[in-house]
């Protein structure tokens, strides 16, 4: 229940903050572009498109409102209610996936019609998006300022854009399972082909096992970095 | 000049310190030395691989991804002065010698050079960018791009989480060079509004032996980036007062 309603308050503020506005836009955009790319490449430019933007919207949008939550002081009341820090952190996972999701379908939707396998879709894109919203607030638990923040959760980034080399066709598939990425691309593809049991249990497991990291490593850096200082300089006052 | 010495020197401190003003400048560079460097390799590697020319497009390239010079230090500094405006570090400011509007003027100044100088360096070094009479047309618009860009940020967003929406929304700046080198003419006019538009086709419009249109475009857009400029003023003005 303390779960949905936080989800729920997520999805009201990004929607006050004009995130879903900017996404109505940004879909058009998307979609006009992708009226003028030739038909033998859409499908593979859908794939990339929905795998760099909804997917990791998560990145930069998460960051910026745990940054703005800290200038405005709001942990240090919303940690005094019954809230979890779990349960904060899954709240903004979620609500961002929500917005990953439906921004997600509608490029798709729009251009290419249904995917072949949605629900397959659906998870790759949520389990995408809530990868990168965990990192985000890892990184930005390490940033004073909104710059810093996002040149930062570039760098911590970047290495998992690698998988989009073999989706390009270079080197051996061997050398990019262990990126939760190369997971991601192979469920969107799945917008496109059917996929073997044996990728859909790598790309949900991989999927997973990054996720459970990535949380315990954002929960951690919460925990250590914002939440004990804040109770530090309450002591010292 | 002295009032703004202490925030120079403050700022030539923080940009060894703060990633993001460093990244404003080396994130020009590299797209300088990509051009210079990796272009032609990668224009092989692809046509080798999956028979498309990139070579064809050279002159699109250009147009397009000089778009990220101003689009750099102007993201930045409108970031930052929403940073320095969530932390009421305006208000400080706006008692000191500097006061307000020098705090403004000298925000405003940064991400223009950095935008000139760099958009410069890009004509000249880049390799694959023409150095006629529509890259100085272009280079005075794309000048004008920064401050227009840290404006919009500060003036429409009430904070850091409304400007990075916005900053997503700045991303339409690199449909200006897509819509005049793909769209047929007249139809391309309905992207007008669109700032990047003119110095694309001020640029292109040289190239392809059109001064006349080259010209009347690097008009019409110093006249679009003027009332841009003076209209962001005004509402960012009304915000902070």
């Amino acid at each position: 229940m303390r779960l949905t309603s936080t989800i729920s308050h997520d999805i009201r503020f990004q929607w006050r903050h004009g995130f879903y506005a900017v996404y109505v836009i940004v879909c058009l955009l998307y979609l006009l572009l992708l009226h003028f790319v030739r038909a033998d490449y859409q499908d593979s430019v859908i794939i990339l498109l929905t795998f760099l933007d909804p997917s990791a919207i998560g990145l930069i949008l998460a960051g910026g409102i745990i940054l703005l939550e800290k200038d405005q002081g709001i942990h240090n009341h919303l940690f005094a209610t019954p809230l979890r820090l779990q349960e904060y952190l899954l709240a903004k996972a979620l609500s961002i996936s929500v917005l990953s999701t439906a921004a997600a379908w509608v490029i798709h939707g729009f251009s290419a019609g249904i995917p072949v396998s949605p629900i397959l879709f659906t998870l790759g894109i949520l389990l995408t998006s809530s990868f990168f919203t965990f990192l985000s607030i890892g990184v930005v638990a390490r940033s004073h300022s909104i710059n810093g923040f996002i040149l930062l959760s570039q760098l911590y980034s970047l290495p998992f854009s690698l998988p989009l080399l073999y989706f390009f066709g270079i080197g051996r598939e061997g050398l990019y399972l262990i990126f939760p990425t190369h997971g991601s691309l192979l469920l969107l593809q799945s917008t496109v082909r059917h996929l073997t049991w044996r990728e859909i249990i790598y790309a949900l497991t991989i999927l997973l096992l990054w996720n459970a990291a990535a949380f315990i490593w954002a929960h951690r850096s919460f925990e250590r970095r914002i939440l004990l200082r804040i109770d530090e300089r309450r002591e010292q006052q | 000049m002295r009032n703004y010495r202490p925030l120079l020197i403050q700022d030539a401190r923080q940009t060894l310190k703060d990633p993001m003003l460093m990244a404003s400048l080396l994130g020009p560079l590299f797209v300088i030395l990509f051009t210079r460097f990796a272009f032609q390799p990668l224009s092989d590697w692809i046509e080798q691989h999956y028979a498309f020319r990139l070579a064809d497009y050279t002159e699109f390239i250009a147009a397009f991804l000089v778009i990220t010079i101003p689009l750099l230090p102007g993201t930045m500094a409108g970031l930052l002065m929403l940073d320095e405006r969530d932390e009421n570090m305006i208000a400080y400011y706006a008692v000191t010698p500097l006061a307000r509007k020098g705090y403004f003027v000298y925000r405003l100044f940064l991400p223009s050079l950095l935008s000139f100088a760099l958009t410069a360096l890009y004509y000249l070094f880049s390799g694959i960018a023409d150095k006629e009479l529509g890259s100085v047309y272009a280079l005075l618009l794309l000048t004008l791009e920064a401050p227009c860009i840290t404006l919009f940020l500060a003036a429409f967003a009430a904070n850091k989480v409304e400007g990075l929406a916005l900053s997503k929304l700045c991303g339409l700046l690199f449909a200006g060079p897509v819509i005049t080198a793909f769209v047929p003419v007249p139809w391309q006019y309905a992207a007008a509004l669109i700032p990047t538009f003119w110095p694309a086709k001020a640029y292109l419009a040289d190239i392809s032996g059109d001064p006349v249109v080259s010209t009347a475009a690097f008009m019409i857009g110093l006249a679009l980036h003027v009332a841009l400029l003076l209209s962001f003023v005004r509402a960012f003005l009304k915000r902070i007062e």
